[in-house]
């Protein structure tokens, strides 16, 4: 070995090395001041390095934090608490319709929407005759609930992502 | 409270105390900060990338799991928010993030050394020059005063590999040290 090599010069300055590496590596550089210059300057980068210095954050960086983070936490609380009264409600409509339709007898069932159809014919509709015939049943008048229900769920959901969407475009403009 | 370890600030946050994450935001902000300056190349970059790694670390702070040092979870955190802001800043991923078998080229450092004092100013302003994954494993080996290992975690490649980096960076440092002659100042 008469020449330091890069994985050498590592290991040197890191403290890797055995003791008779270490003396075979002083034998070199005696000899040969070329590696005498090449492990100087190689410890020299080493000591360097320890003495990056740490820049300073931003000022008011820690608030800046602080108050995004807040906004975040808010906003979570407040689309939490918007959610849970919708989804009560829808749950309140649903359960509504379910026990209306099991307590009210099949025939008072039908007059009723029978009197609710020409309460609706007479007033919007009167063109439509046909299509209020599907409301006859009170079956149809369930599932056509649900079917409300979970548009309105759906609708929910997509103004919640458009929201979200503006939120992020918001924080990309910054 | 400032005497408090990370693992029991994270325990405070998690019960409600939203307000110390602050001490957590004190406690790492200017080290992450000299990173992603480093690595980012742009101080501006690195206040956003900085800012973002926050808020990701908070909105996932009950996912950490305490088998593995704080810092090194929260560093993984700042590296792949600085790649996401490469990426979106359509720079050149690929030439930017080299892969660990290319060599990287420190030899546009004329203005560097015309405006460095001595060795040290020198060397320390290259540092800046370096491909963004040398310059982190630099400074968490440096400032941060990462393992090896630690610092393989938060790459996420091997301990060989990260050794590699390390070595690879200290020895173009050397080499453009010699090229000017600075060894007759150090010797």
């Amino acid at each position: 070995m008469n020449k330091l090599n890069d994985d050498l010069l590592n290991d040197f300055v890191d403290n890797n090395l055995s003791a008779s590496k270490v003396s075979e590596i002083n034998k070199i550089i005696q000899e040969d001041e070329n590696e005498l210059i090449k492990l100087r300057s190689h410890k020299f980068v080493h000591q360097t390095l320890k003495e990056i210095p740490v820049d300073d954050a931003p000022h008011n960086f820690t608030q800046k934090v602080m108050s995004k983070i807040s906004e975040t936490v808010s906003a979570s609380y407040e689309t939490g608490y918007f959610f849970k009264f919708v989804i009560g409600m829808f749950v309140l409509i649903i359960t509504g319709l379910l026990i209306y339709s099991i307590k009210v007898p099949a025939e008072t069932n039908e007059k009723l929407s029978f009197q609710f159809r020409n309460e609706i014919m007479n007033k919007f509709i009167n063109s439509l005759p046909s299509l209020l015939g599907y409301f006859n049943s009170s079956s149809v008048l369930i599932i056509g609930s649900a079917l409300i229900i979970v548009l309105f769920v759906a609708s929910f959901y997509m103004m919640e992502s458009h929201i979200n969407f503006k939120k992020k475009l918001e924080h990309f403009s910054k | 409270m400032k005497n408090l370890t990370d693992q029991q600030i994270i325990e405070s946050i998690l019960k409600g105390n939203n307000a110390d994450f602050a001490l957590l935001v004190d406690r790492y902000k200017d080290r992450a900060f000299s990173l992603l300056k480093r690595m980012l190349k742009n101080e501006m970059d690195a206040e956003e990338a900085l800012q973002d790694a926050f808020l990701k670390m908070f909105n996932s702070l009950k996912d950490f799991r305490a088998e593995s040092k704080f810092s090194t979870w929260f560093y993984k955190i700042v590296f792949n928010t600085a790649l996401t802001i490469i990426s979106k800043k359509k720079r050149q991923v690929e030439n930017q993030m080299l892969s660990i078998d290319d060599e990287f080229d420190l030899s546009d450092d004329q203005e560097v050394y015309s405006n460095s004092k001595d060795g040290k100013q020198f060397i320390l302003k290259m540092v800046d020059k370096l491909p963004p994954r040398n310059a982190l494993v630099v400074i968490l080996f440096y400032i941060d005063n990462f393992s090896l290992d630690e610092i393989s975690k938060v790459l996420d490649i091997s301990i060989v590999n990260t050794k590699v980096l390390l070595h690879r960076s200290r020895n173009a440092l050397r080499e453009i040290l010699i090229k000017h002659n600075y060894h007759e100042e150090i010797l």
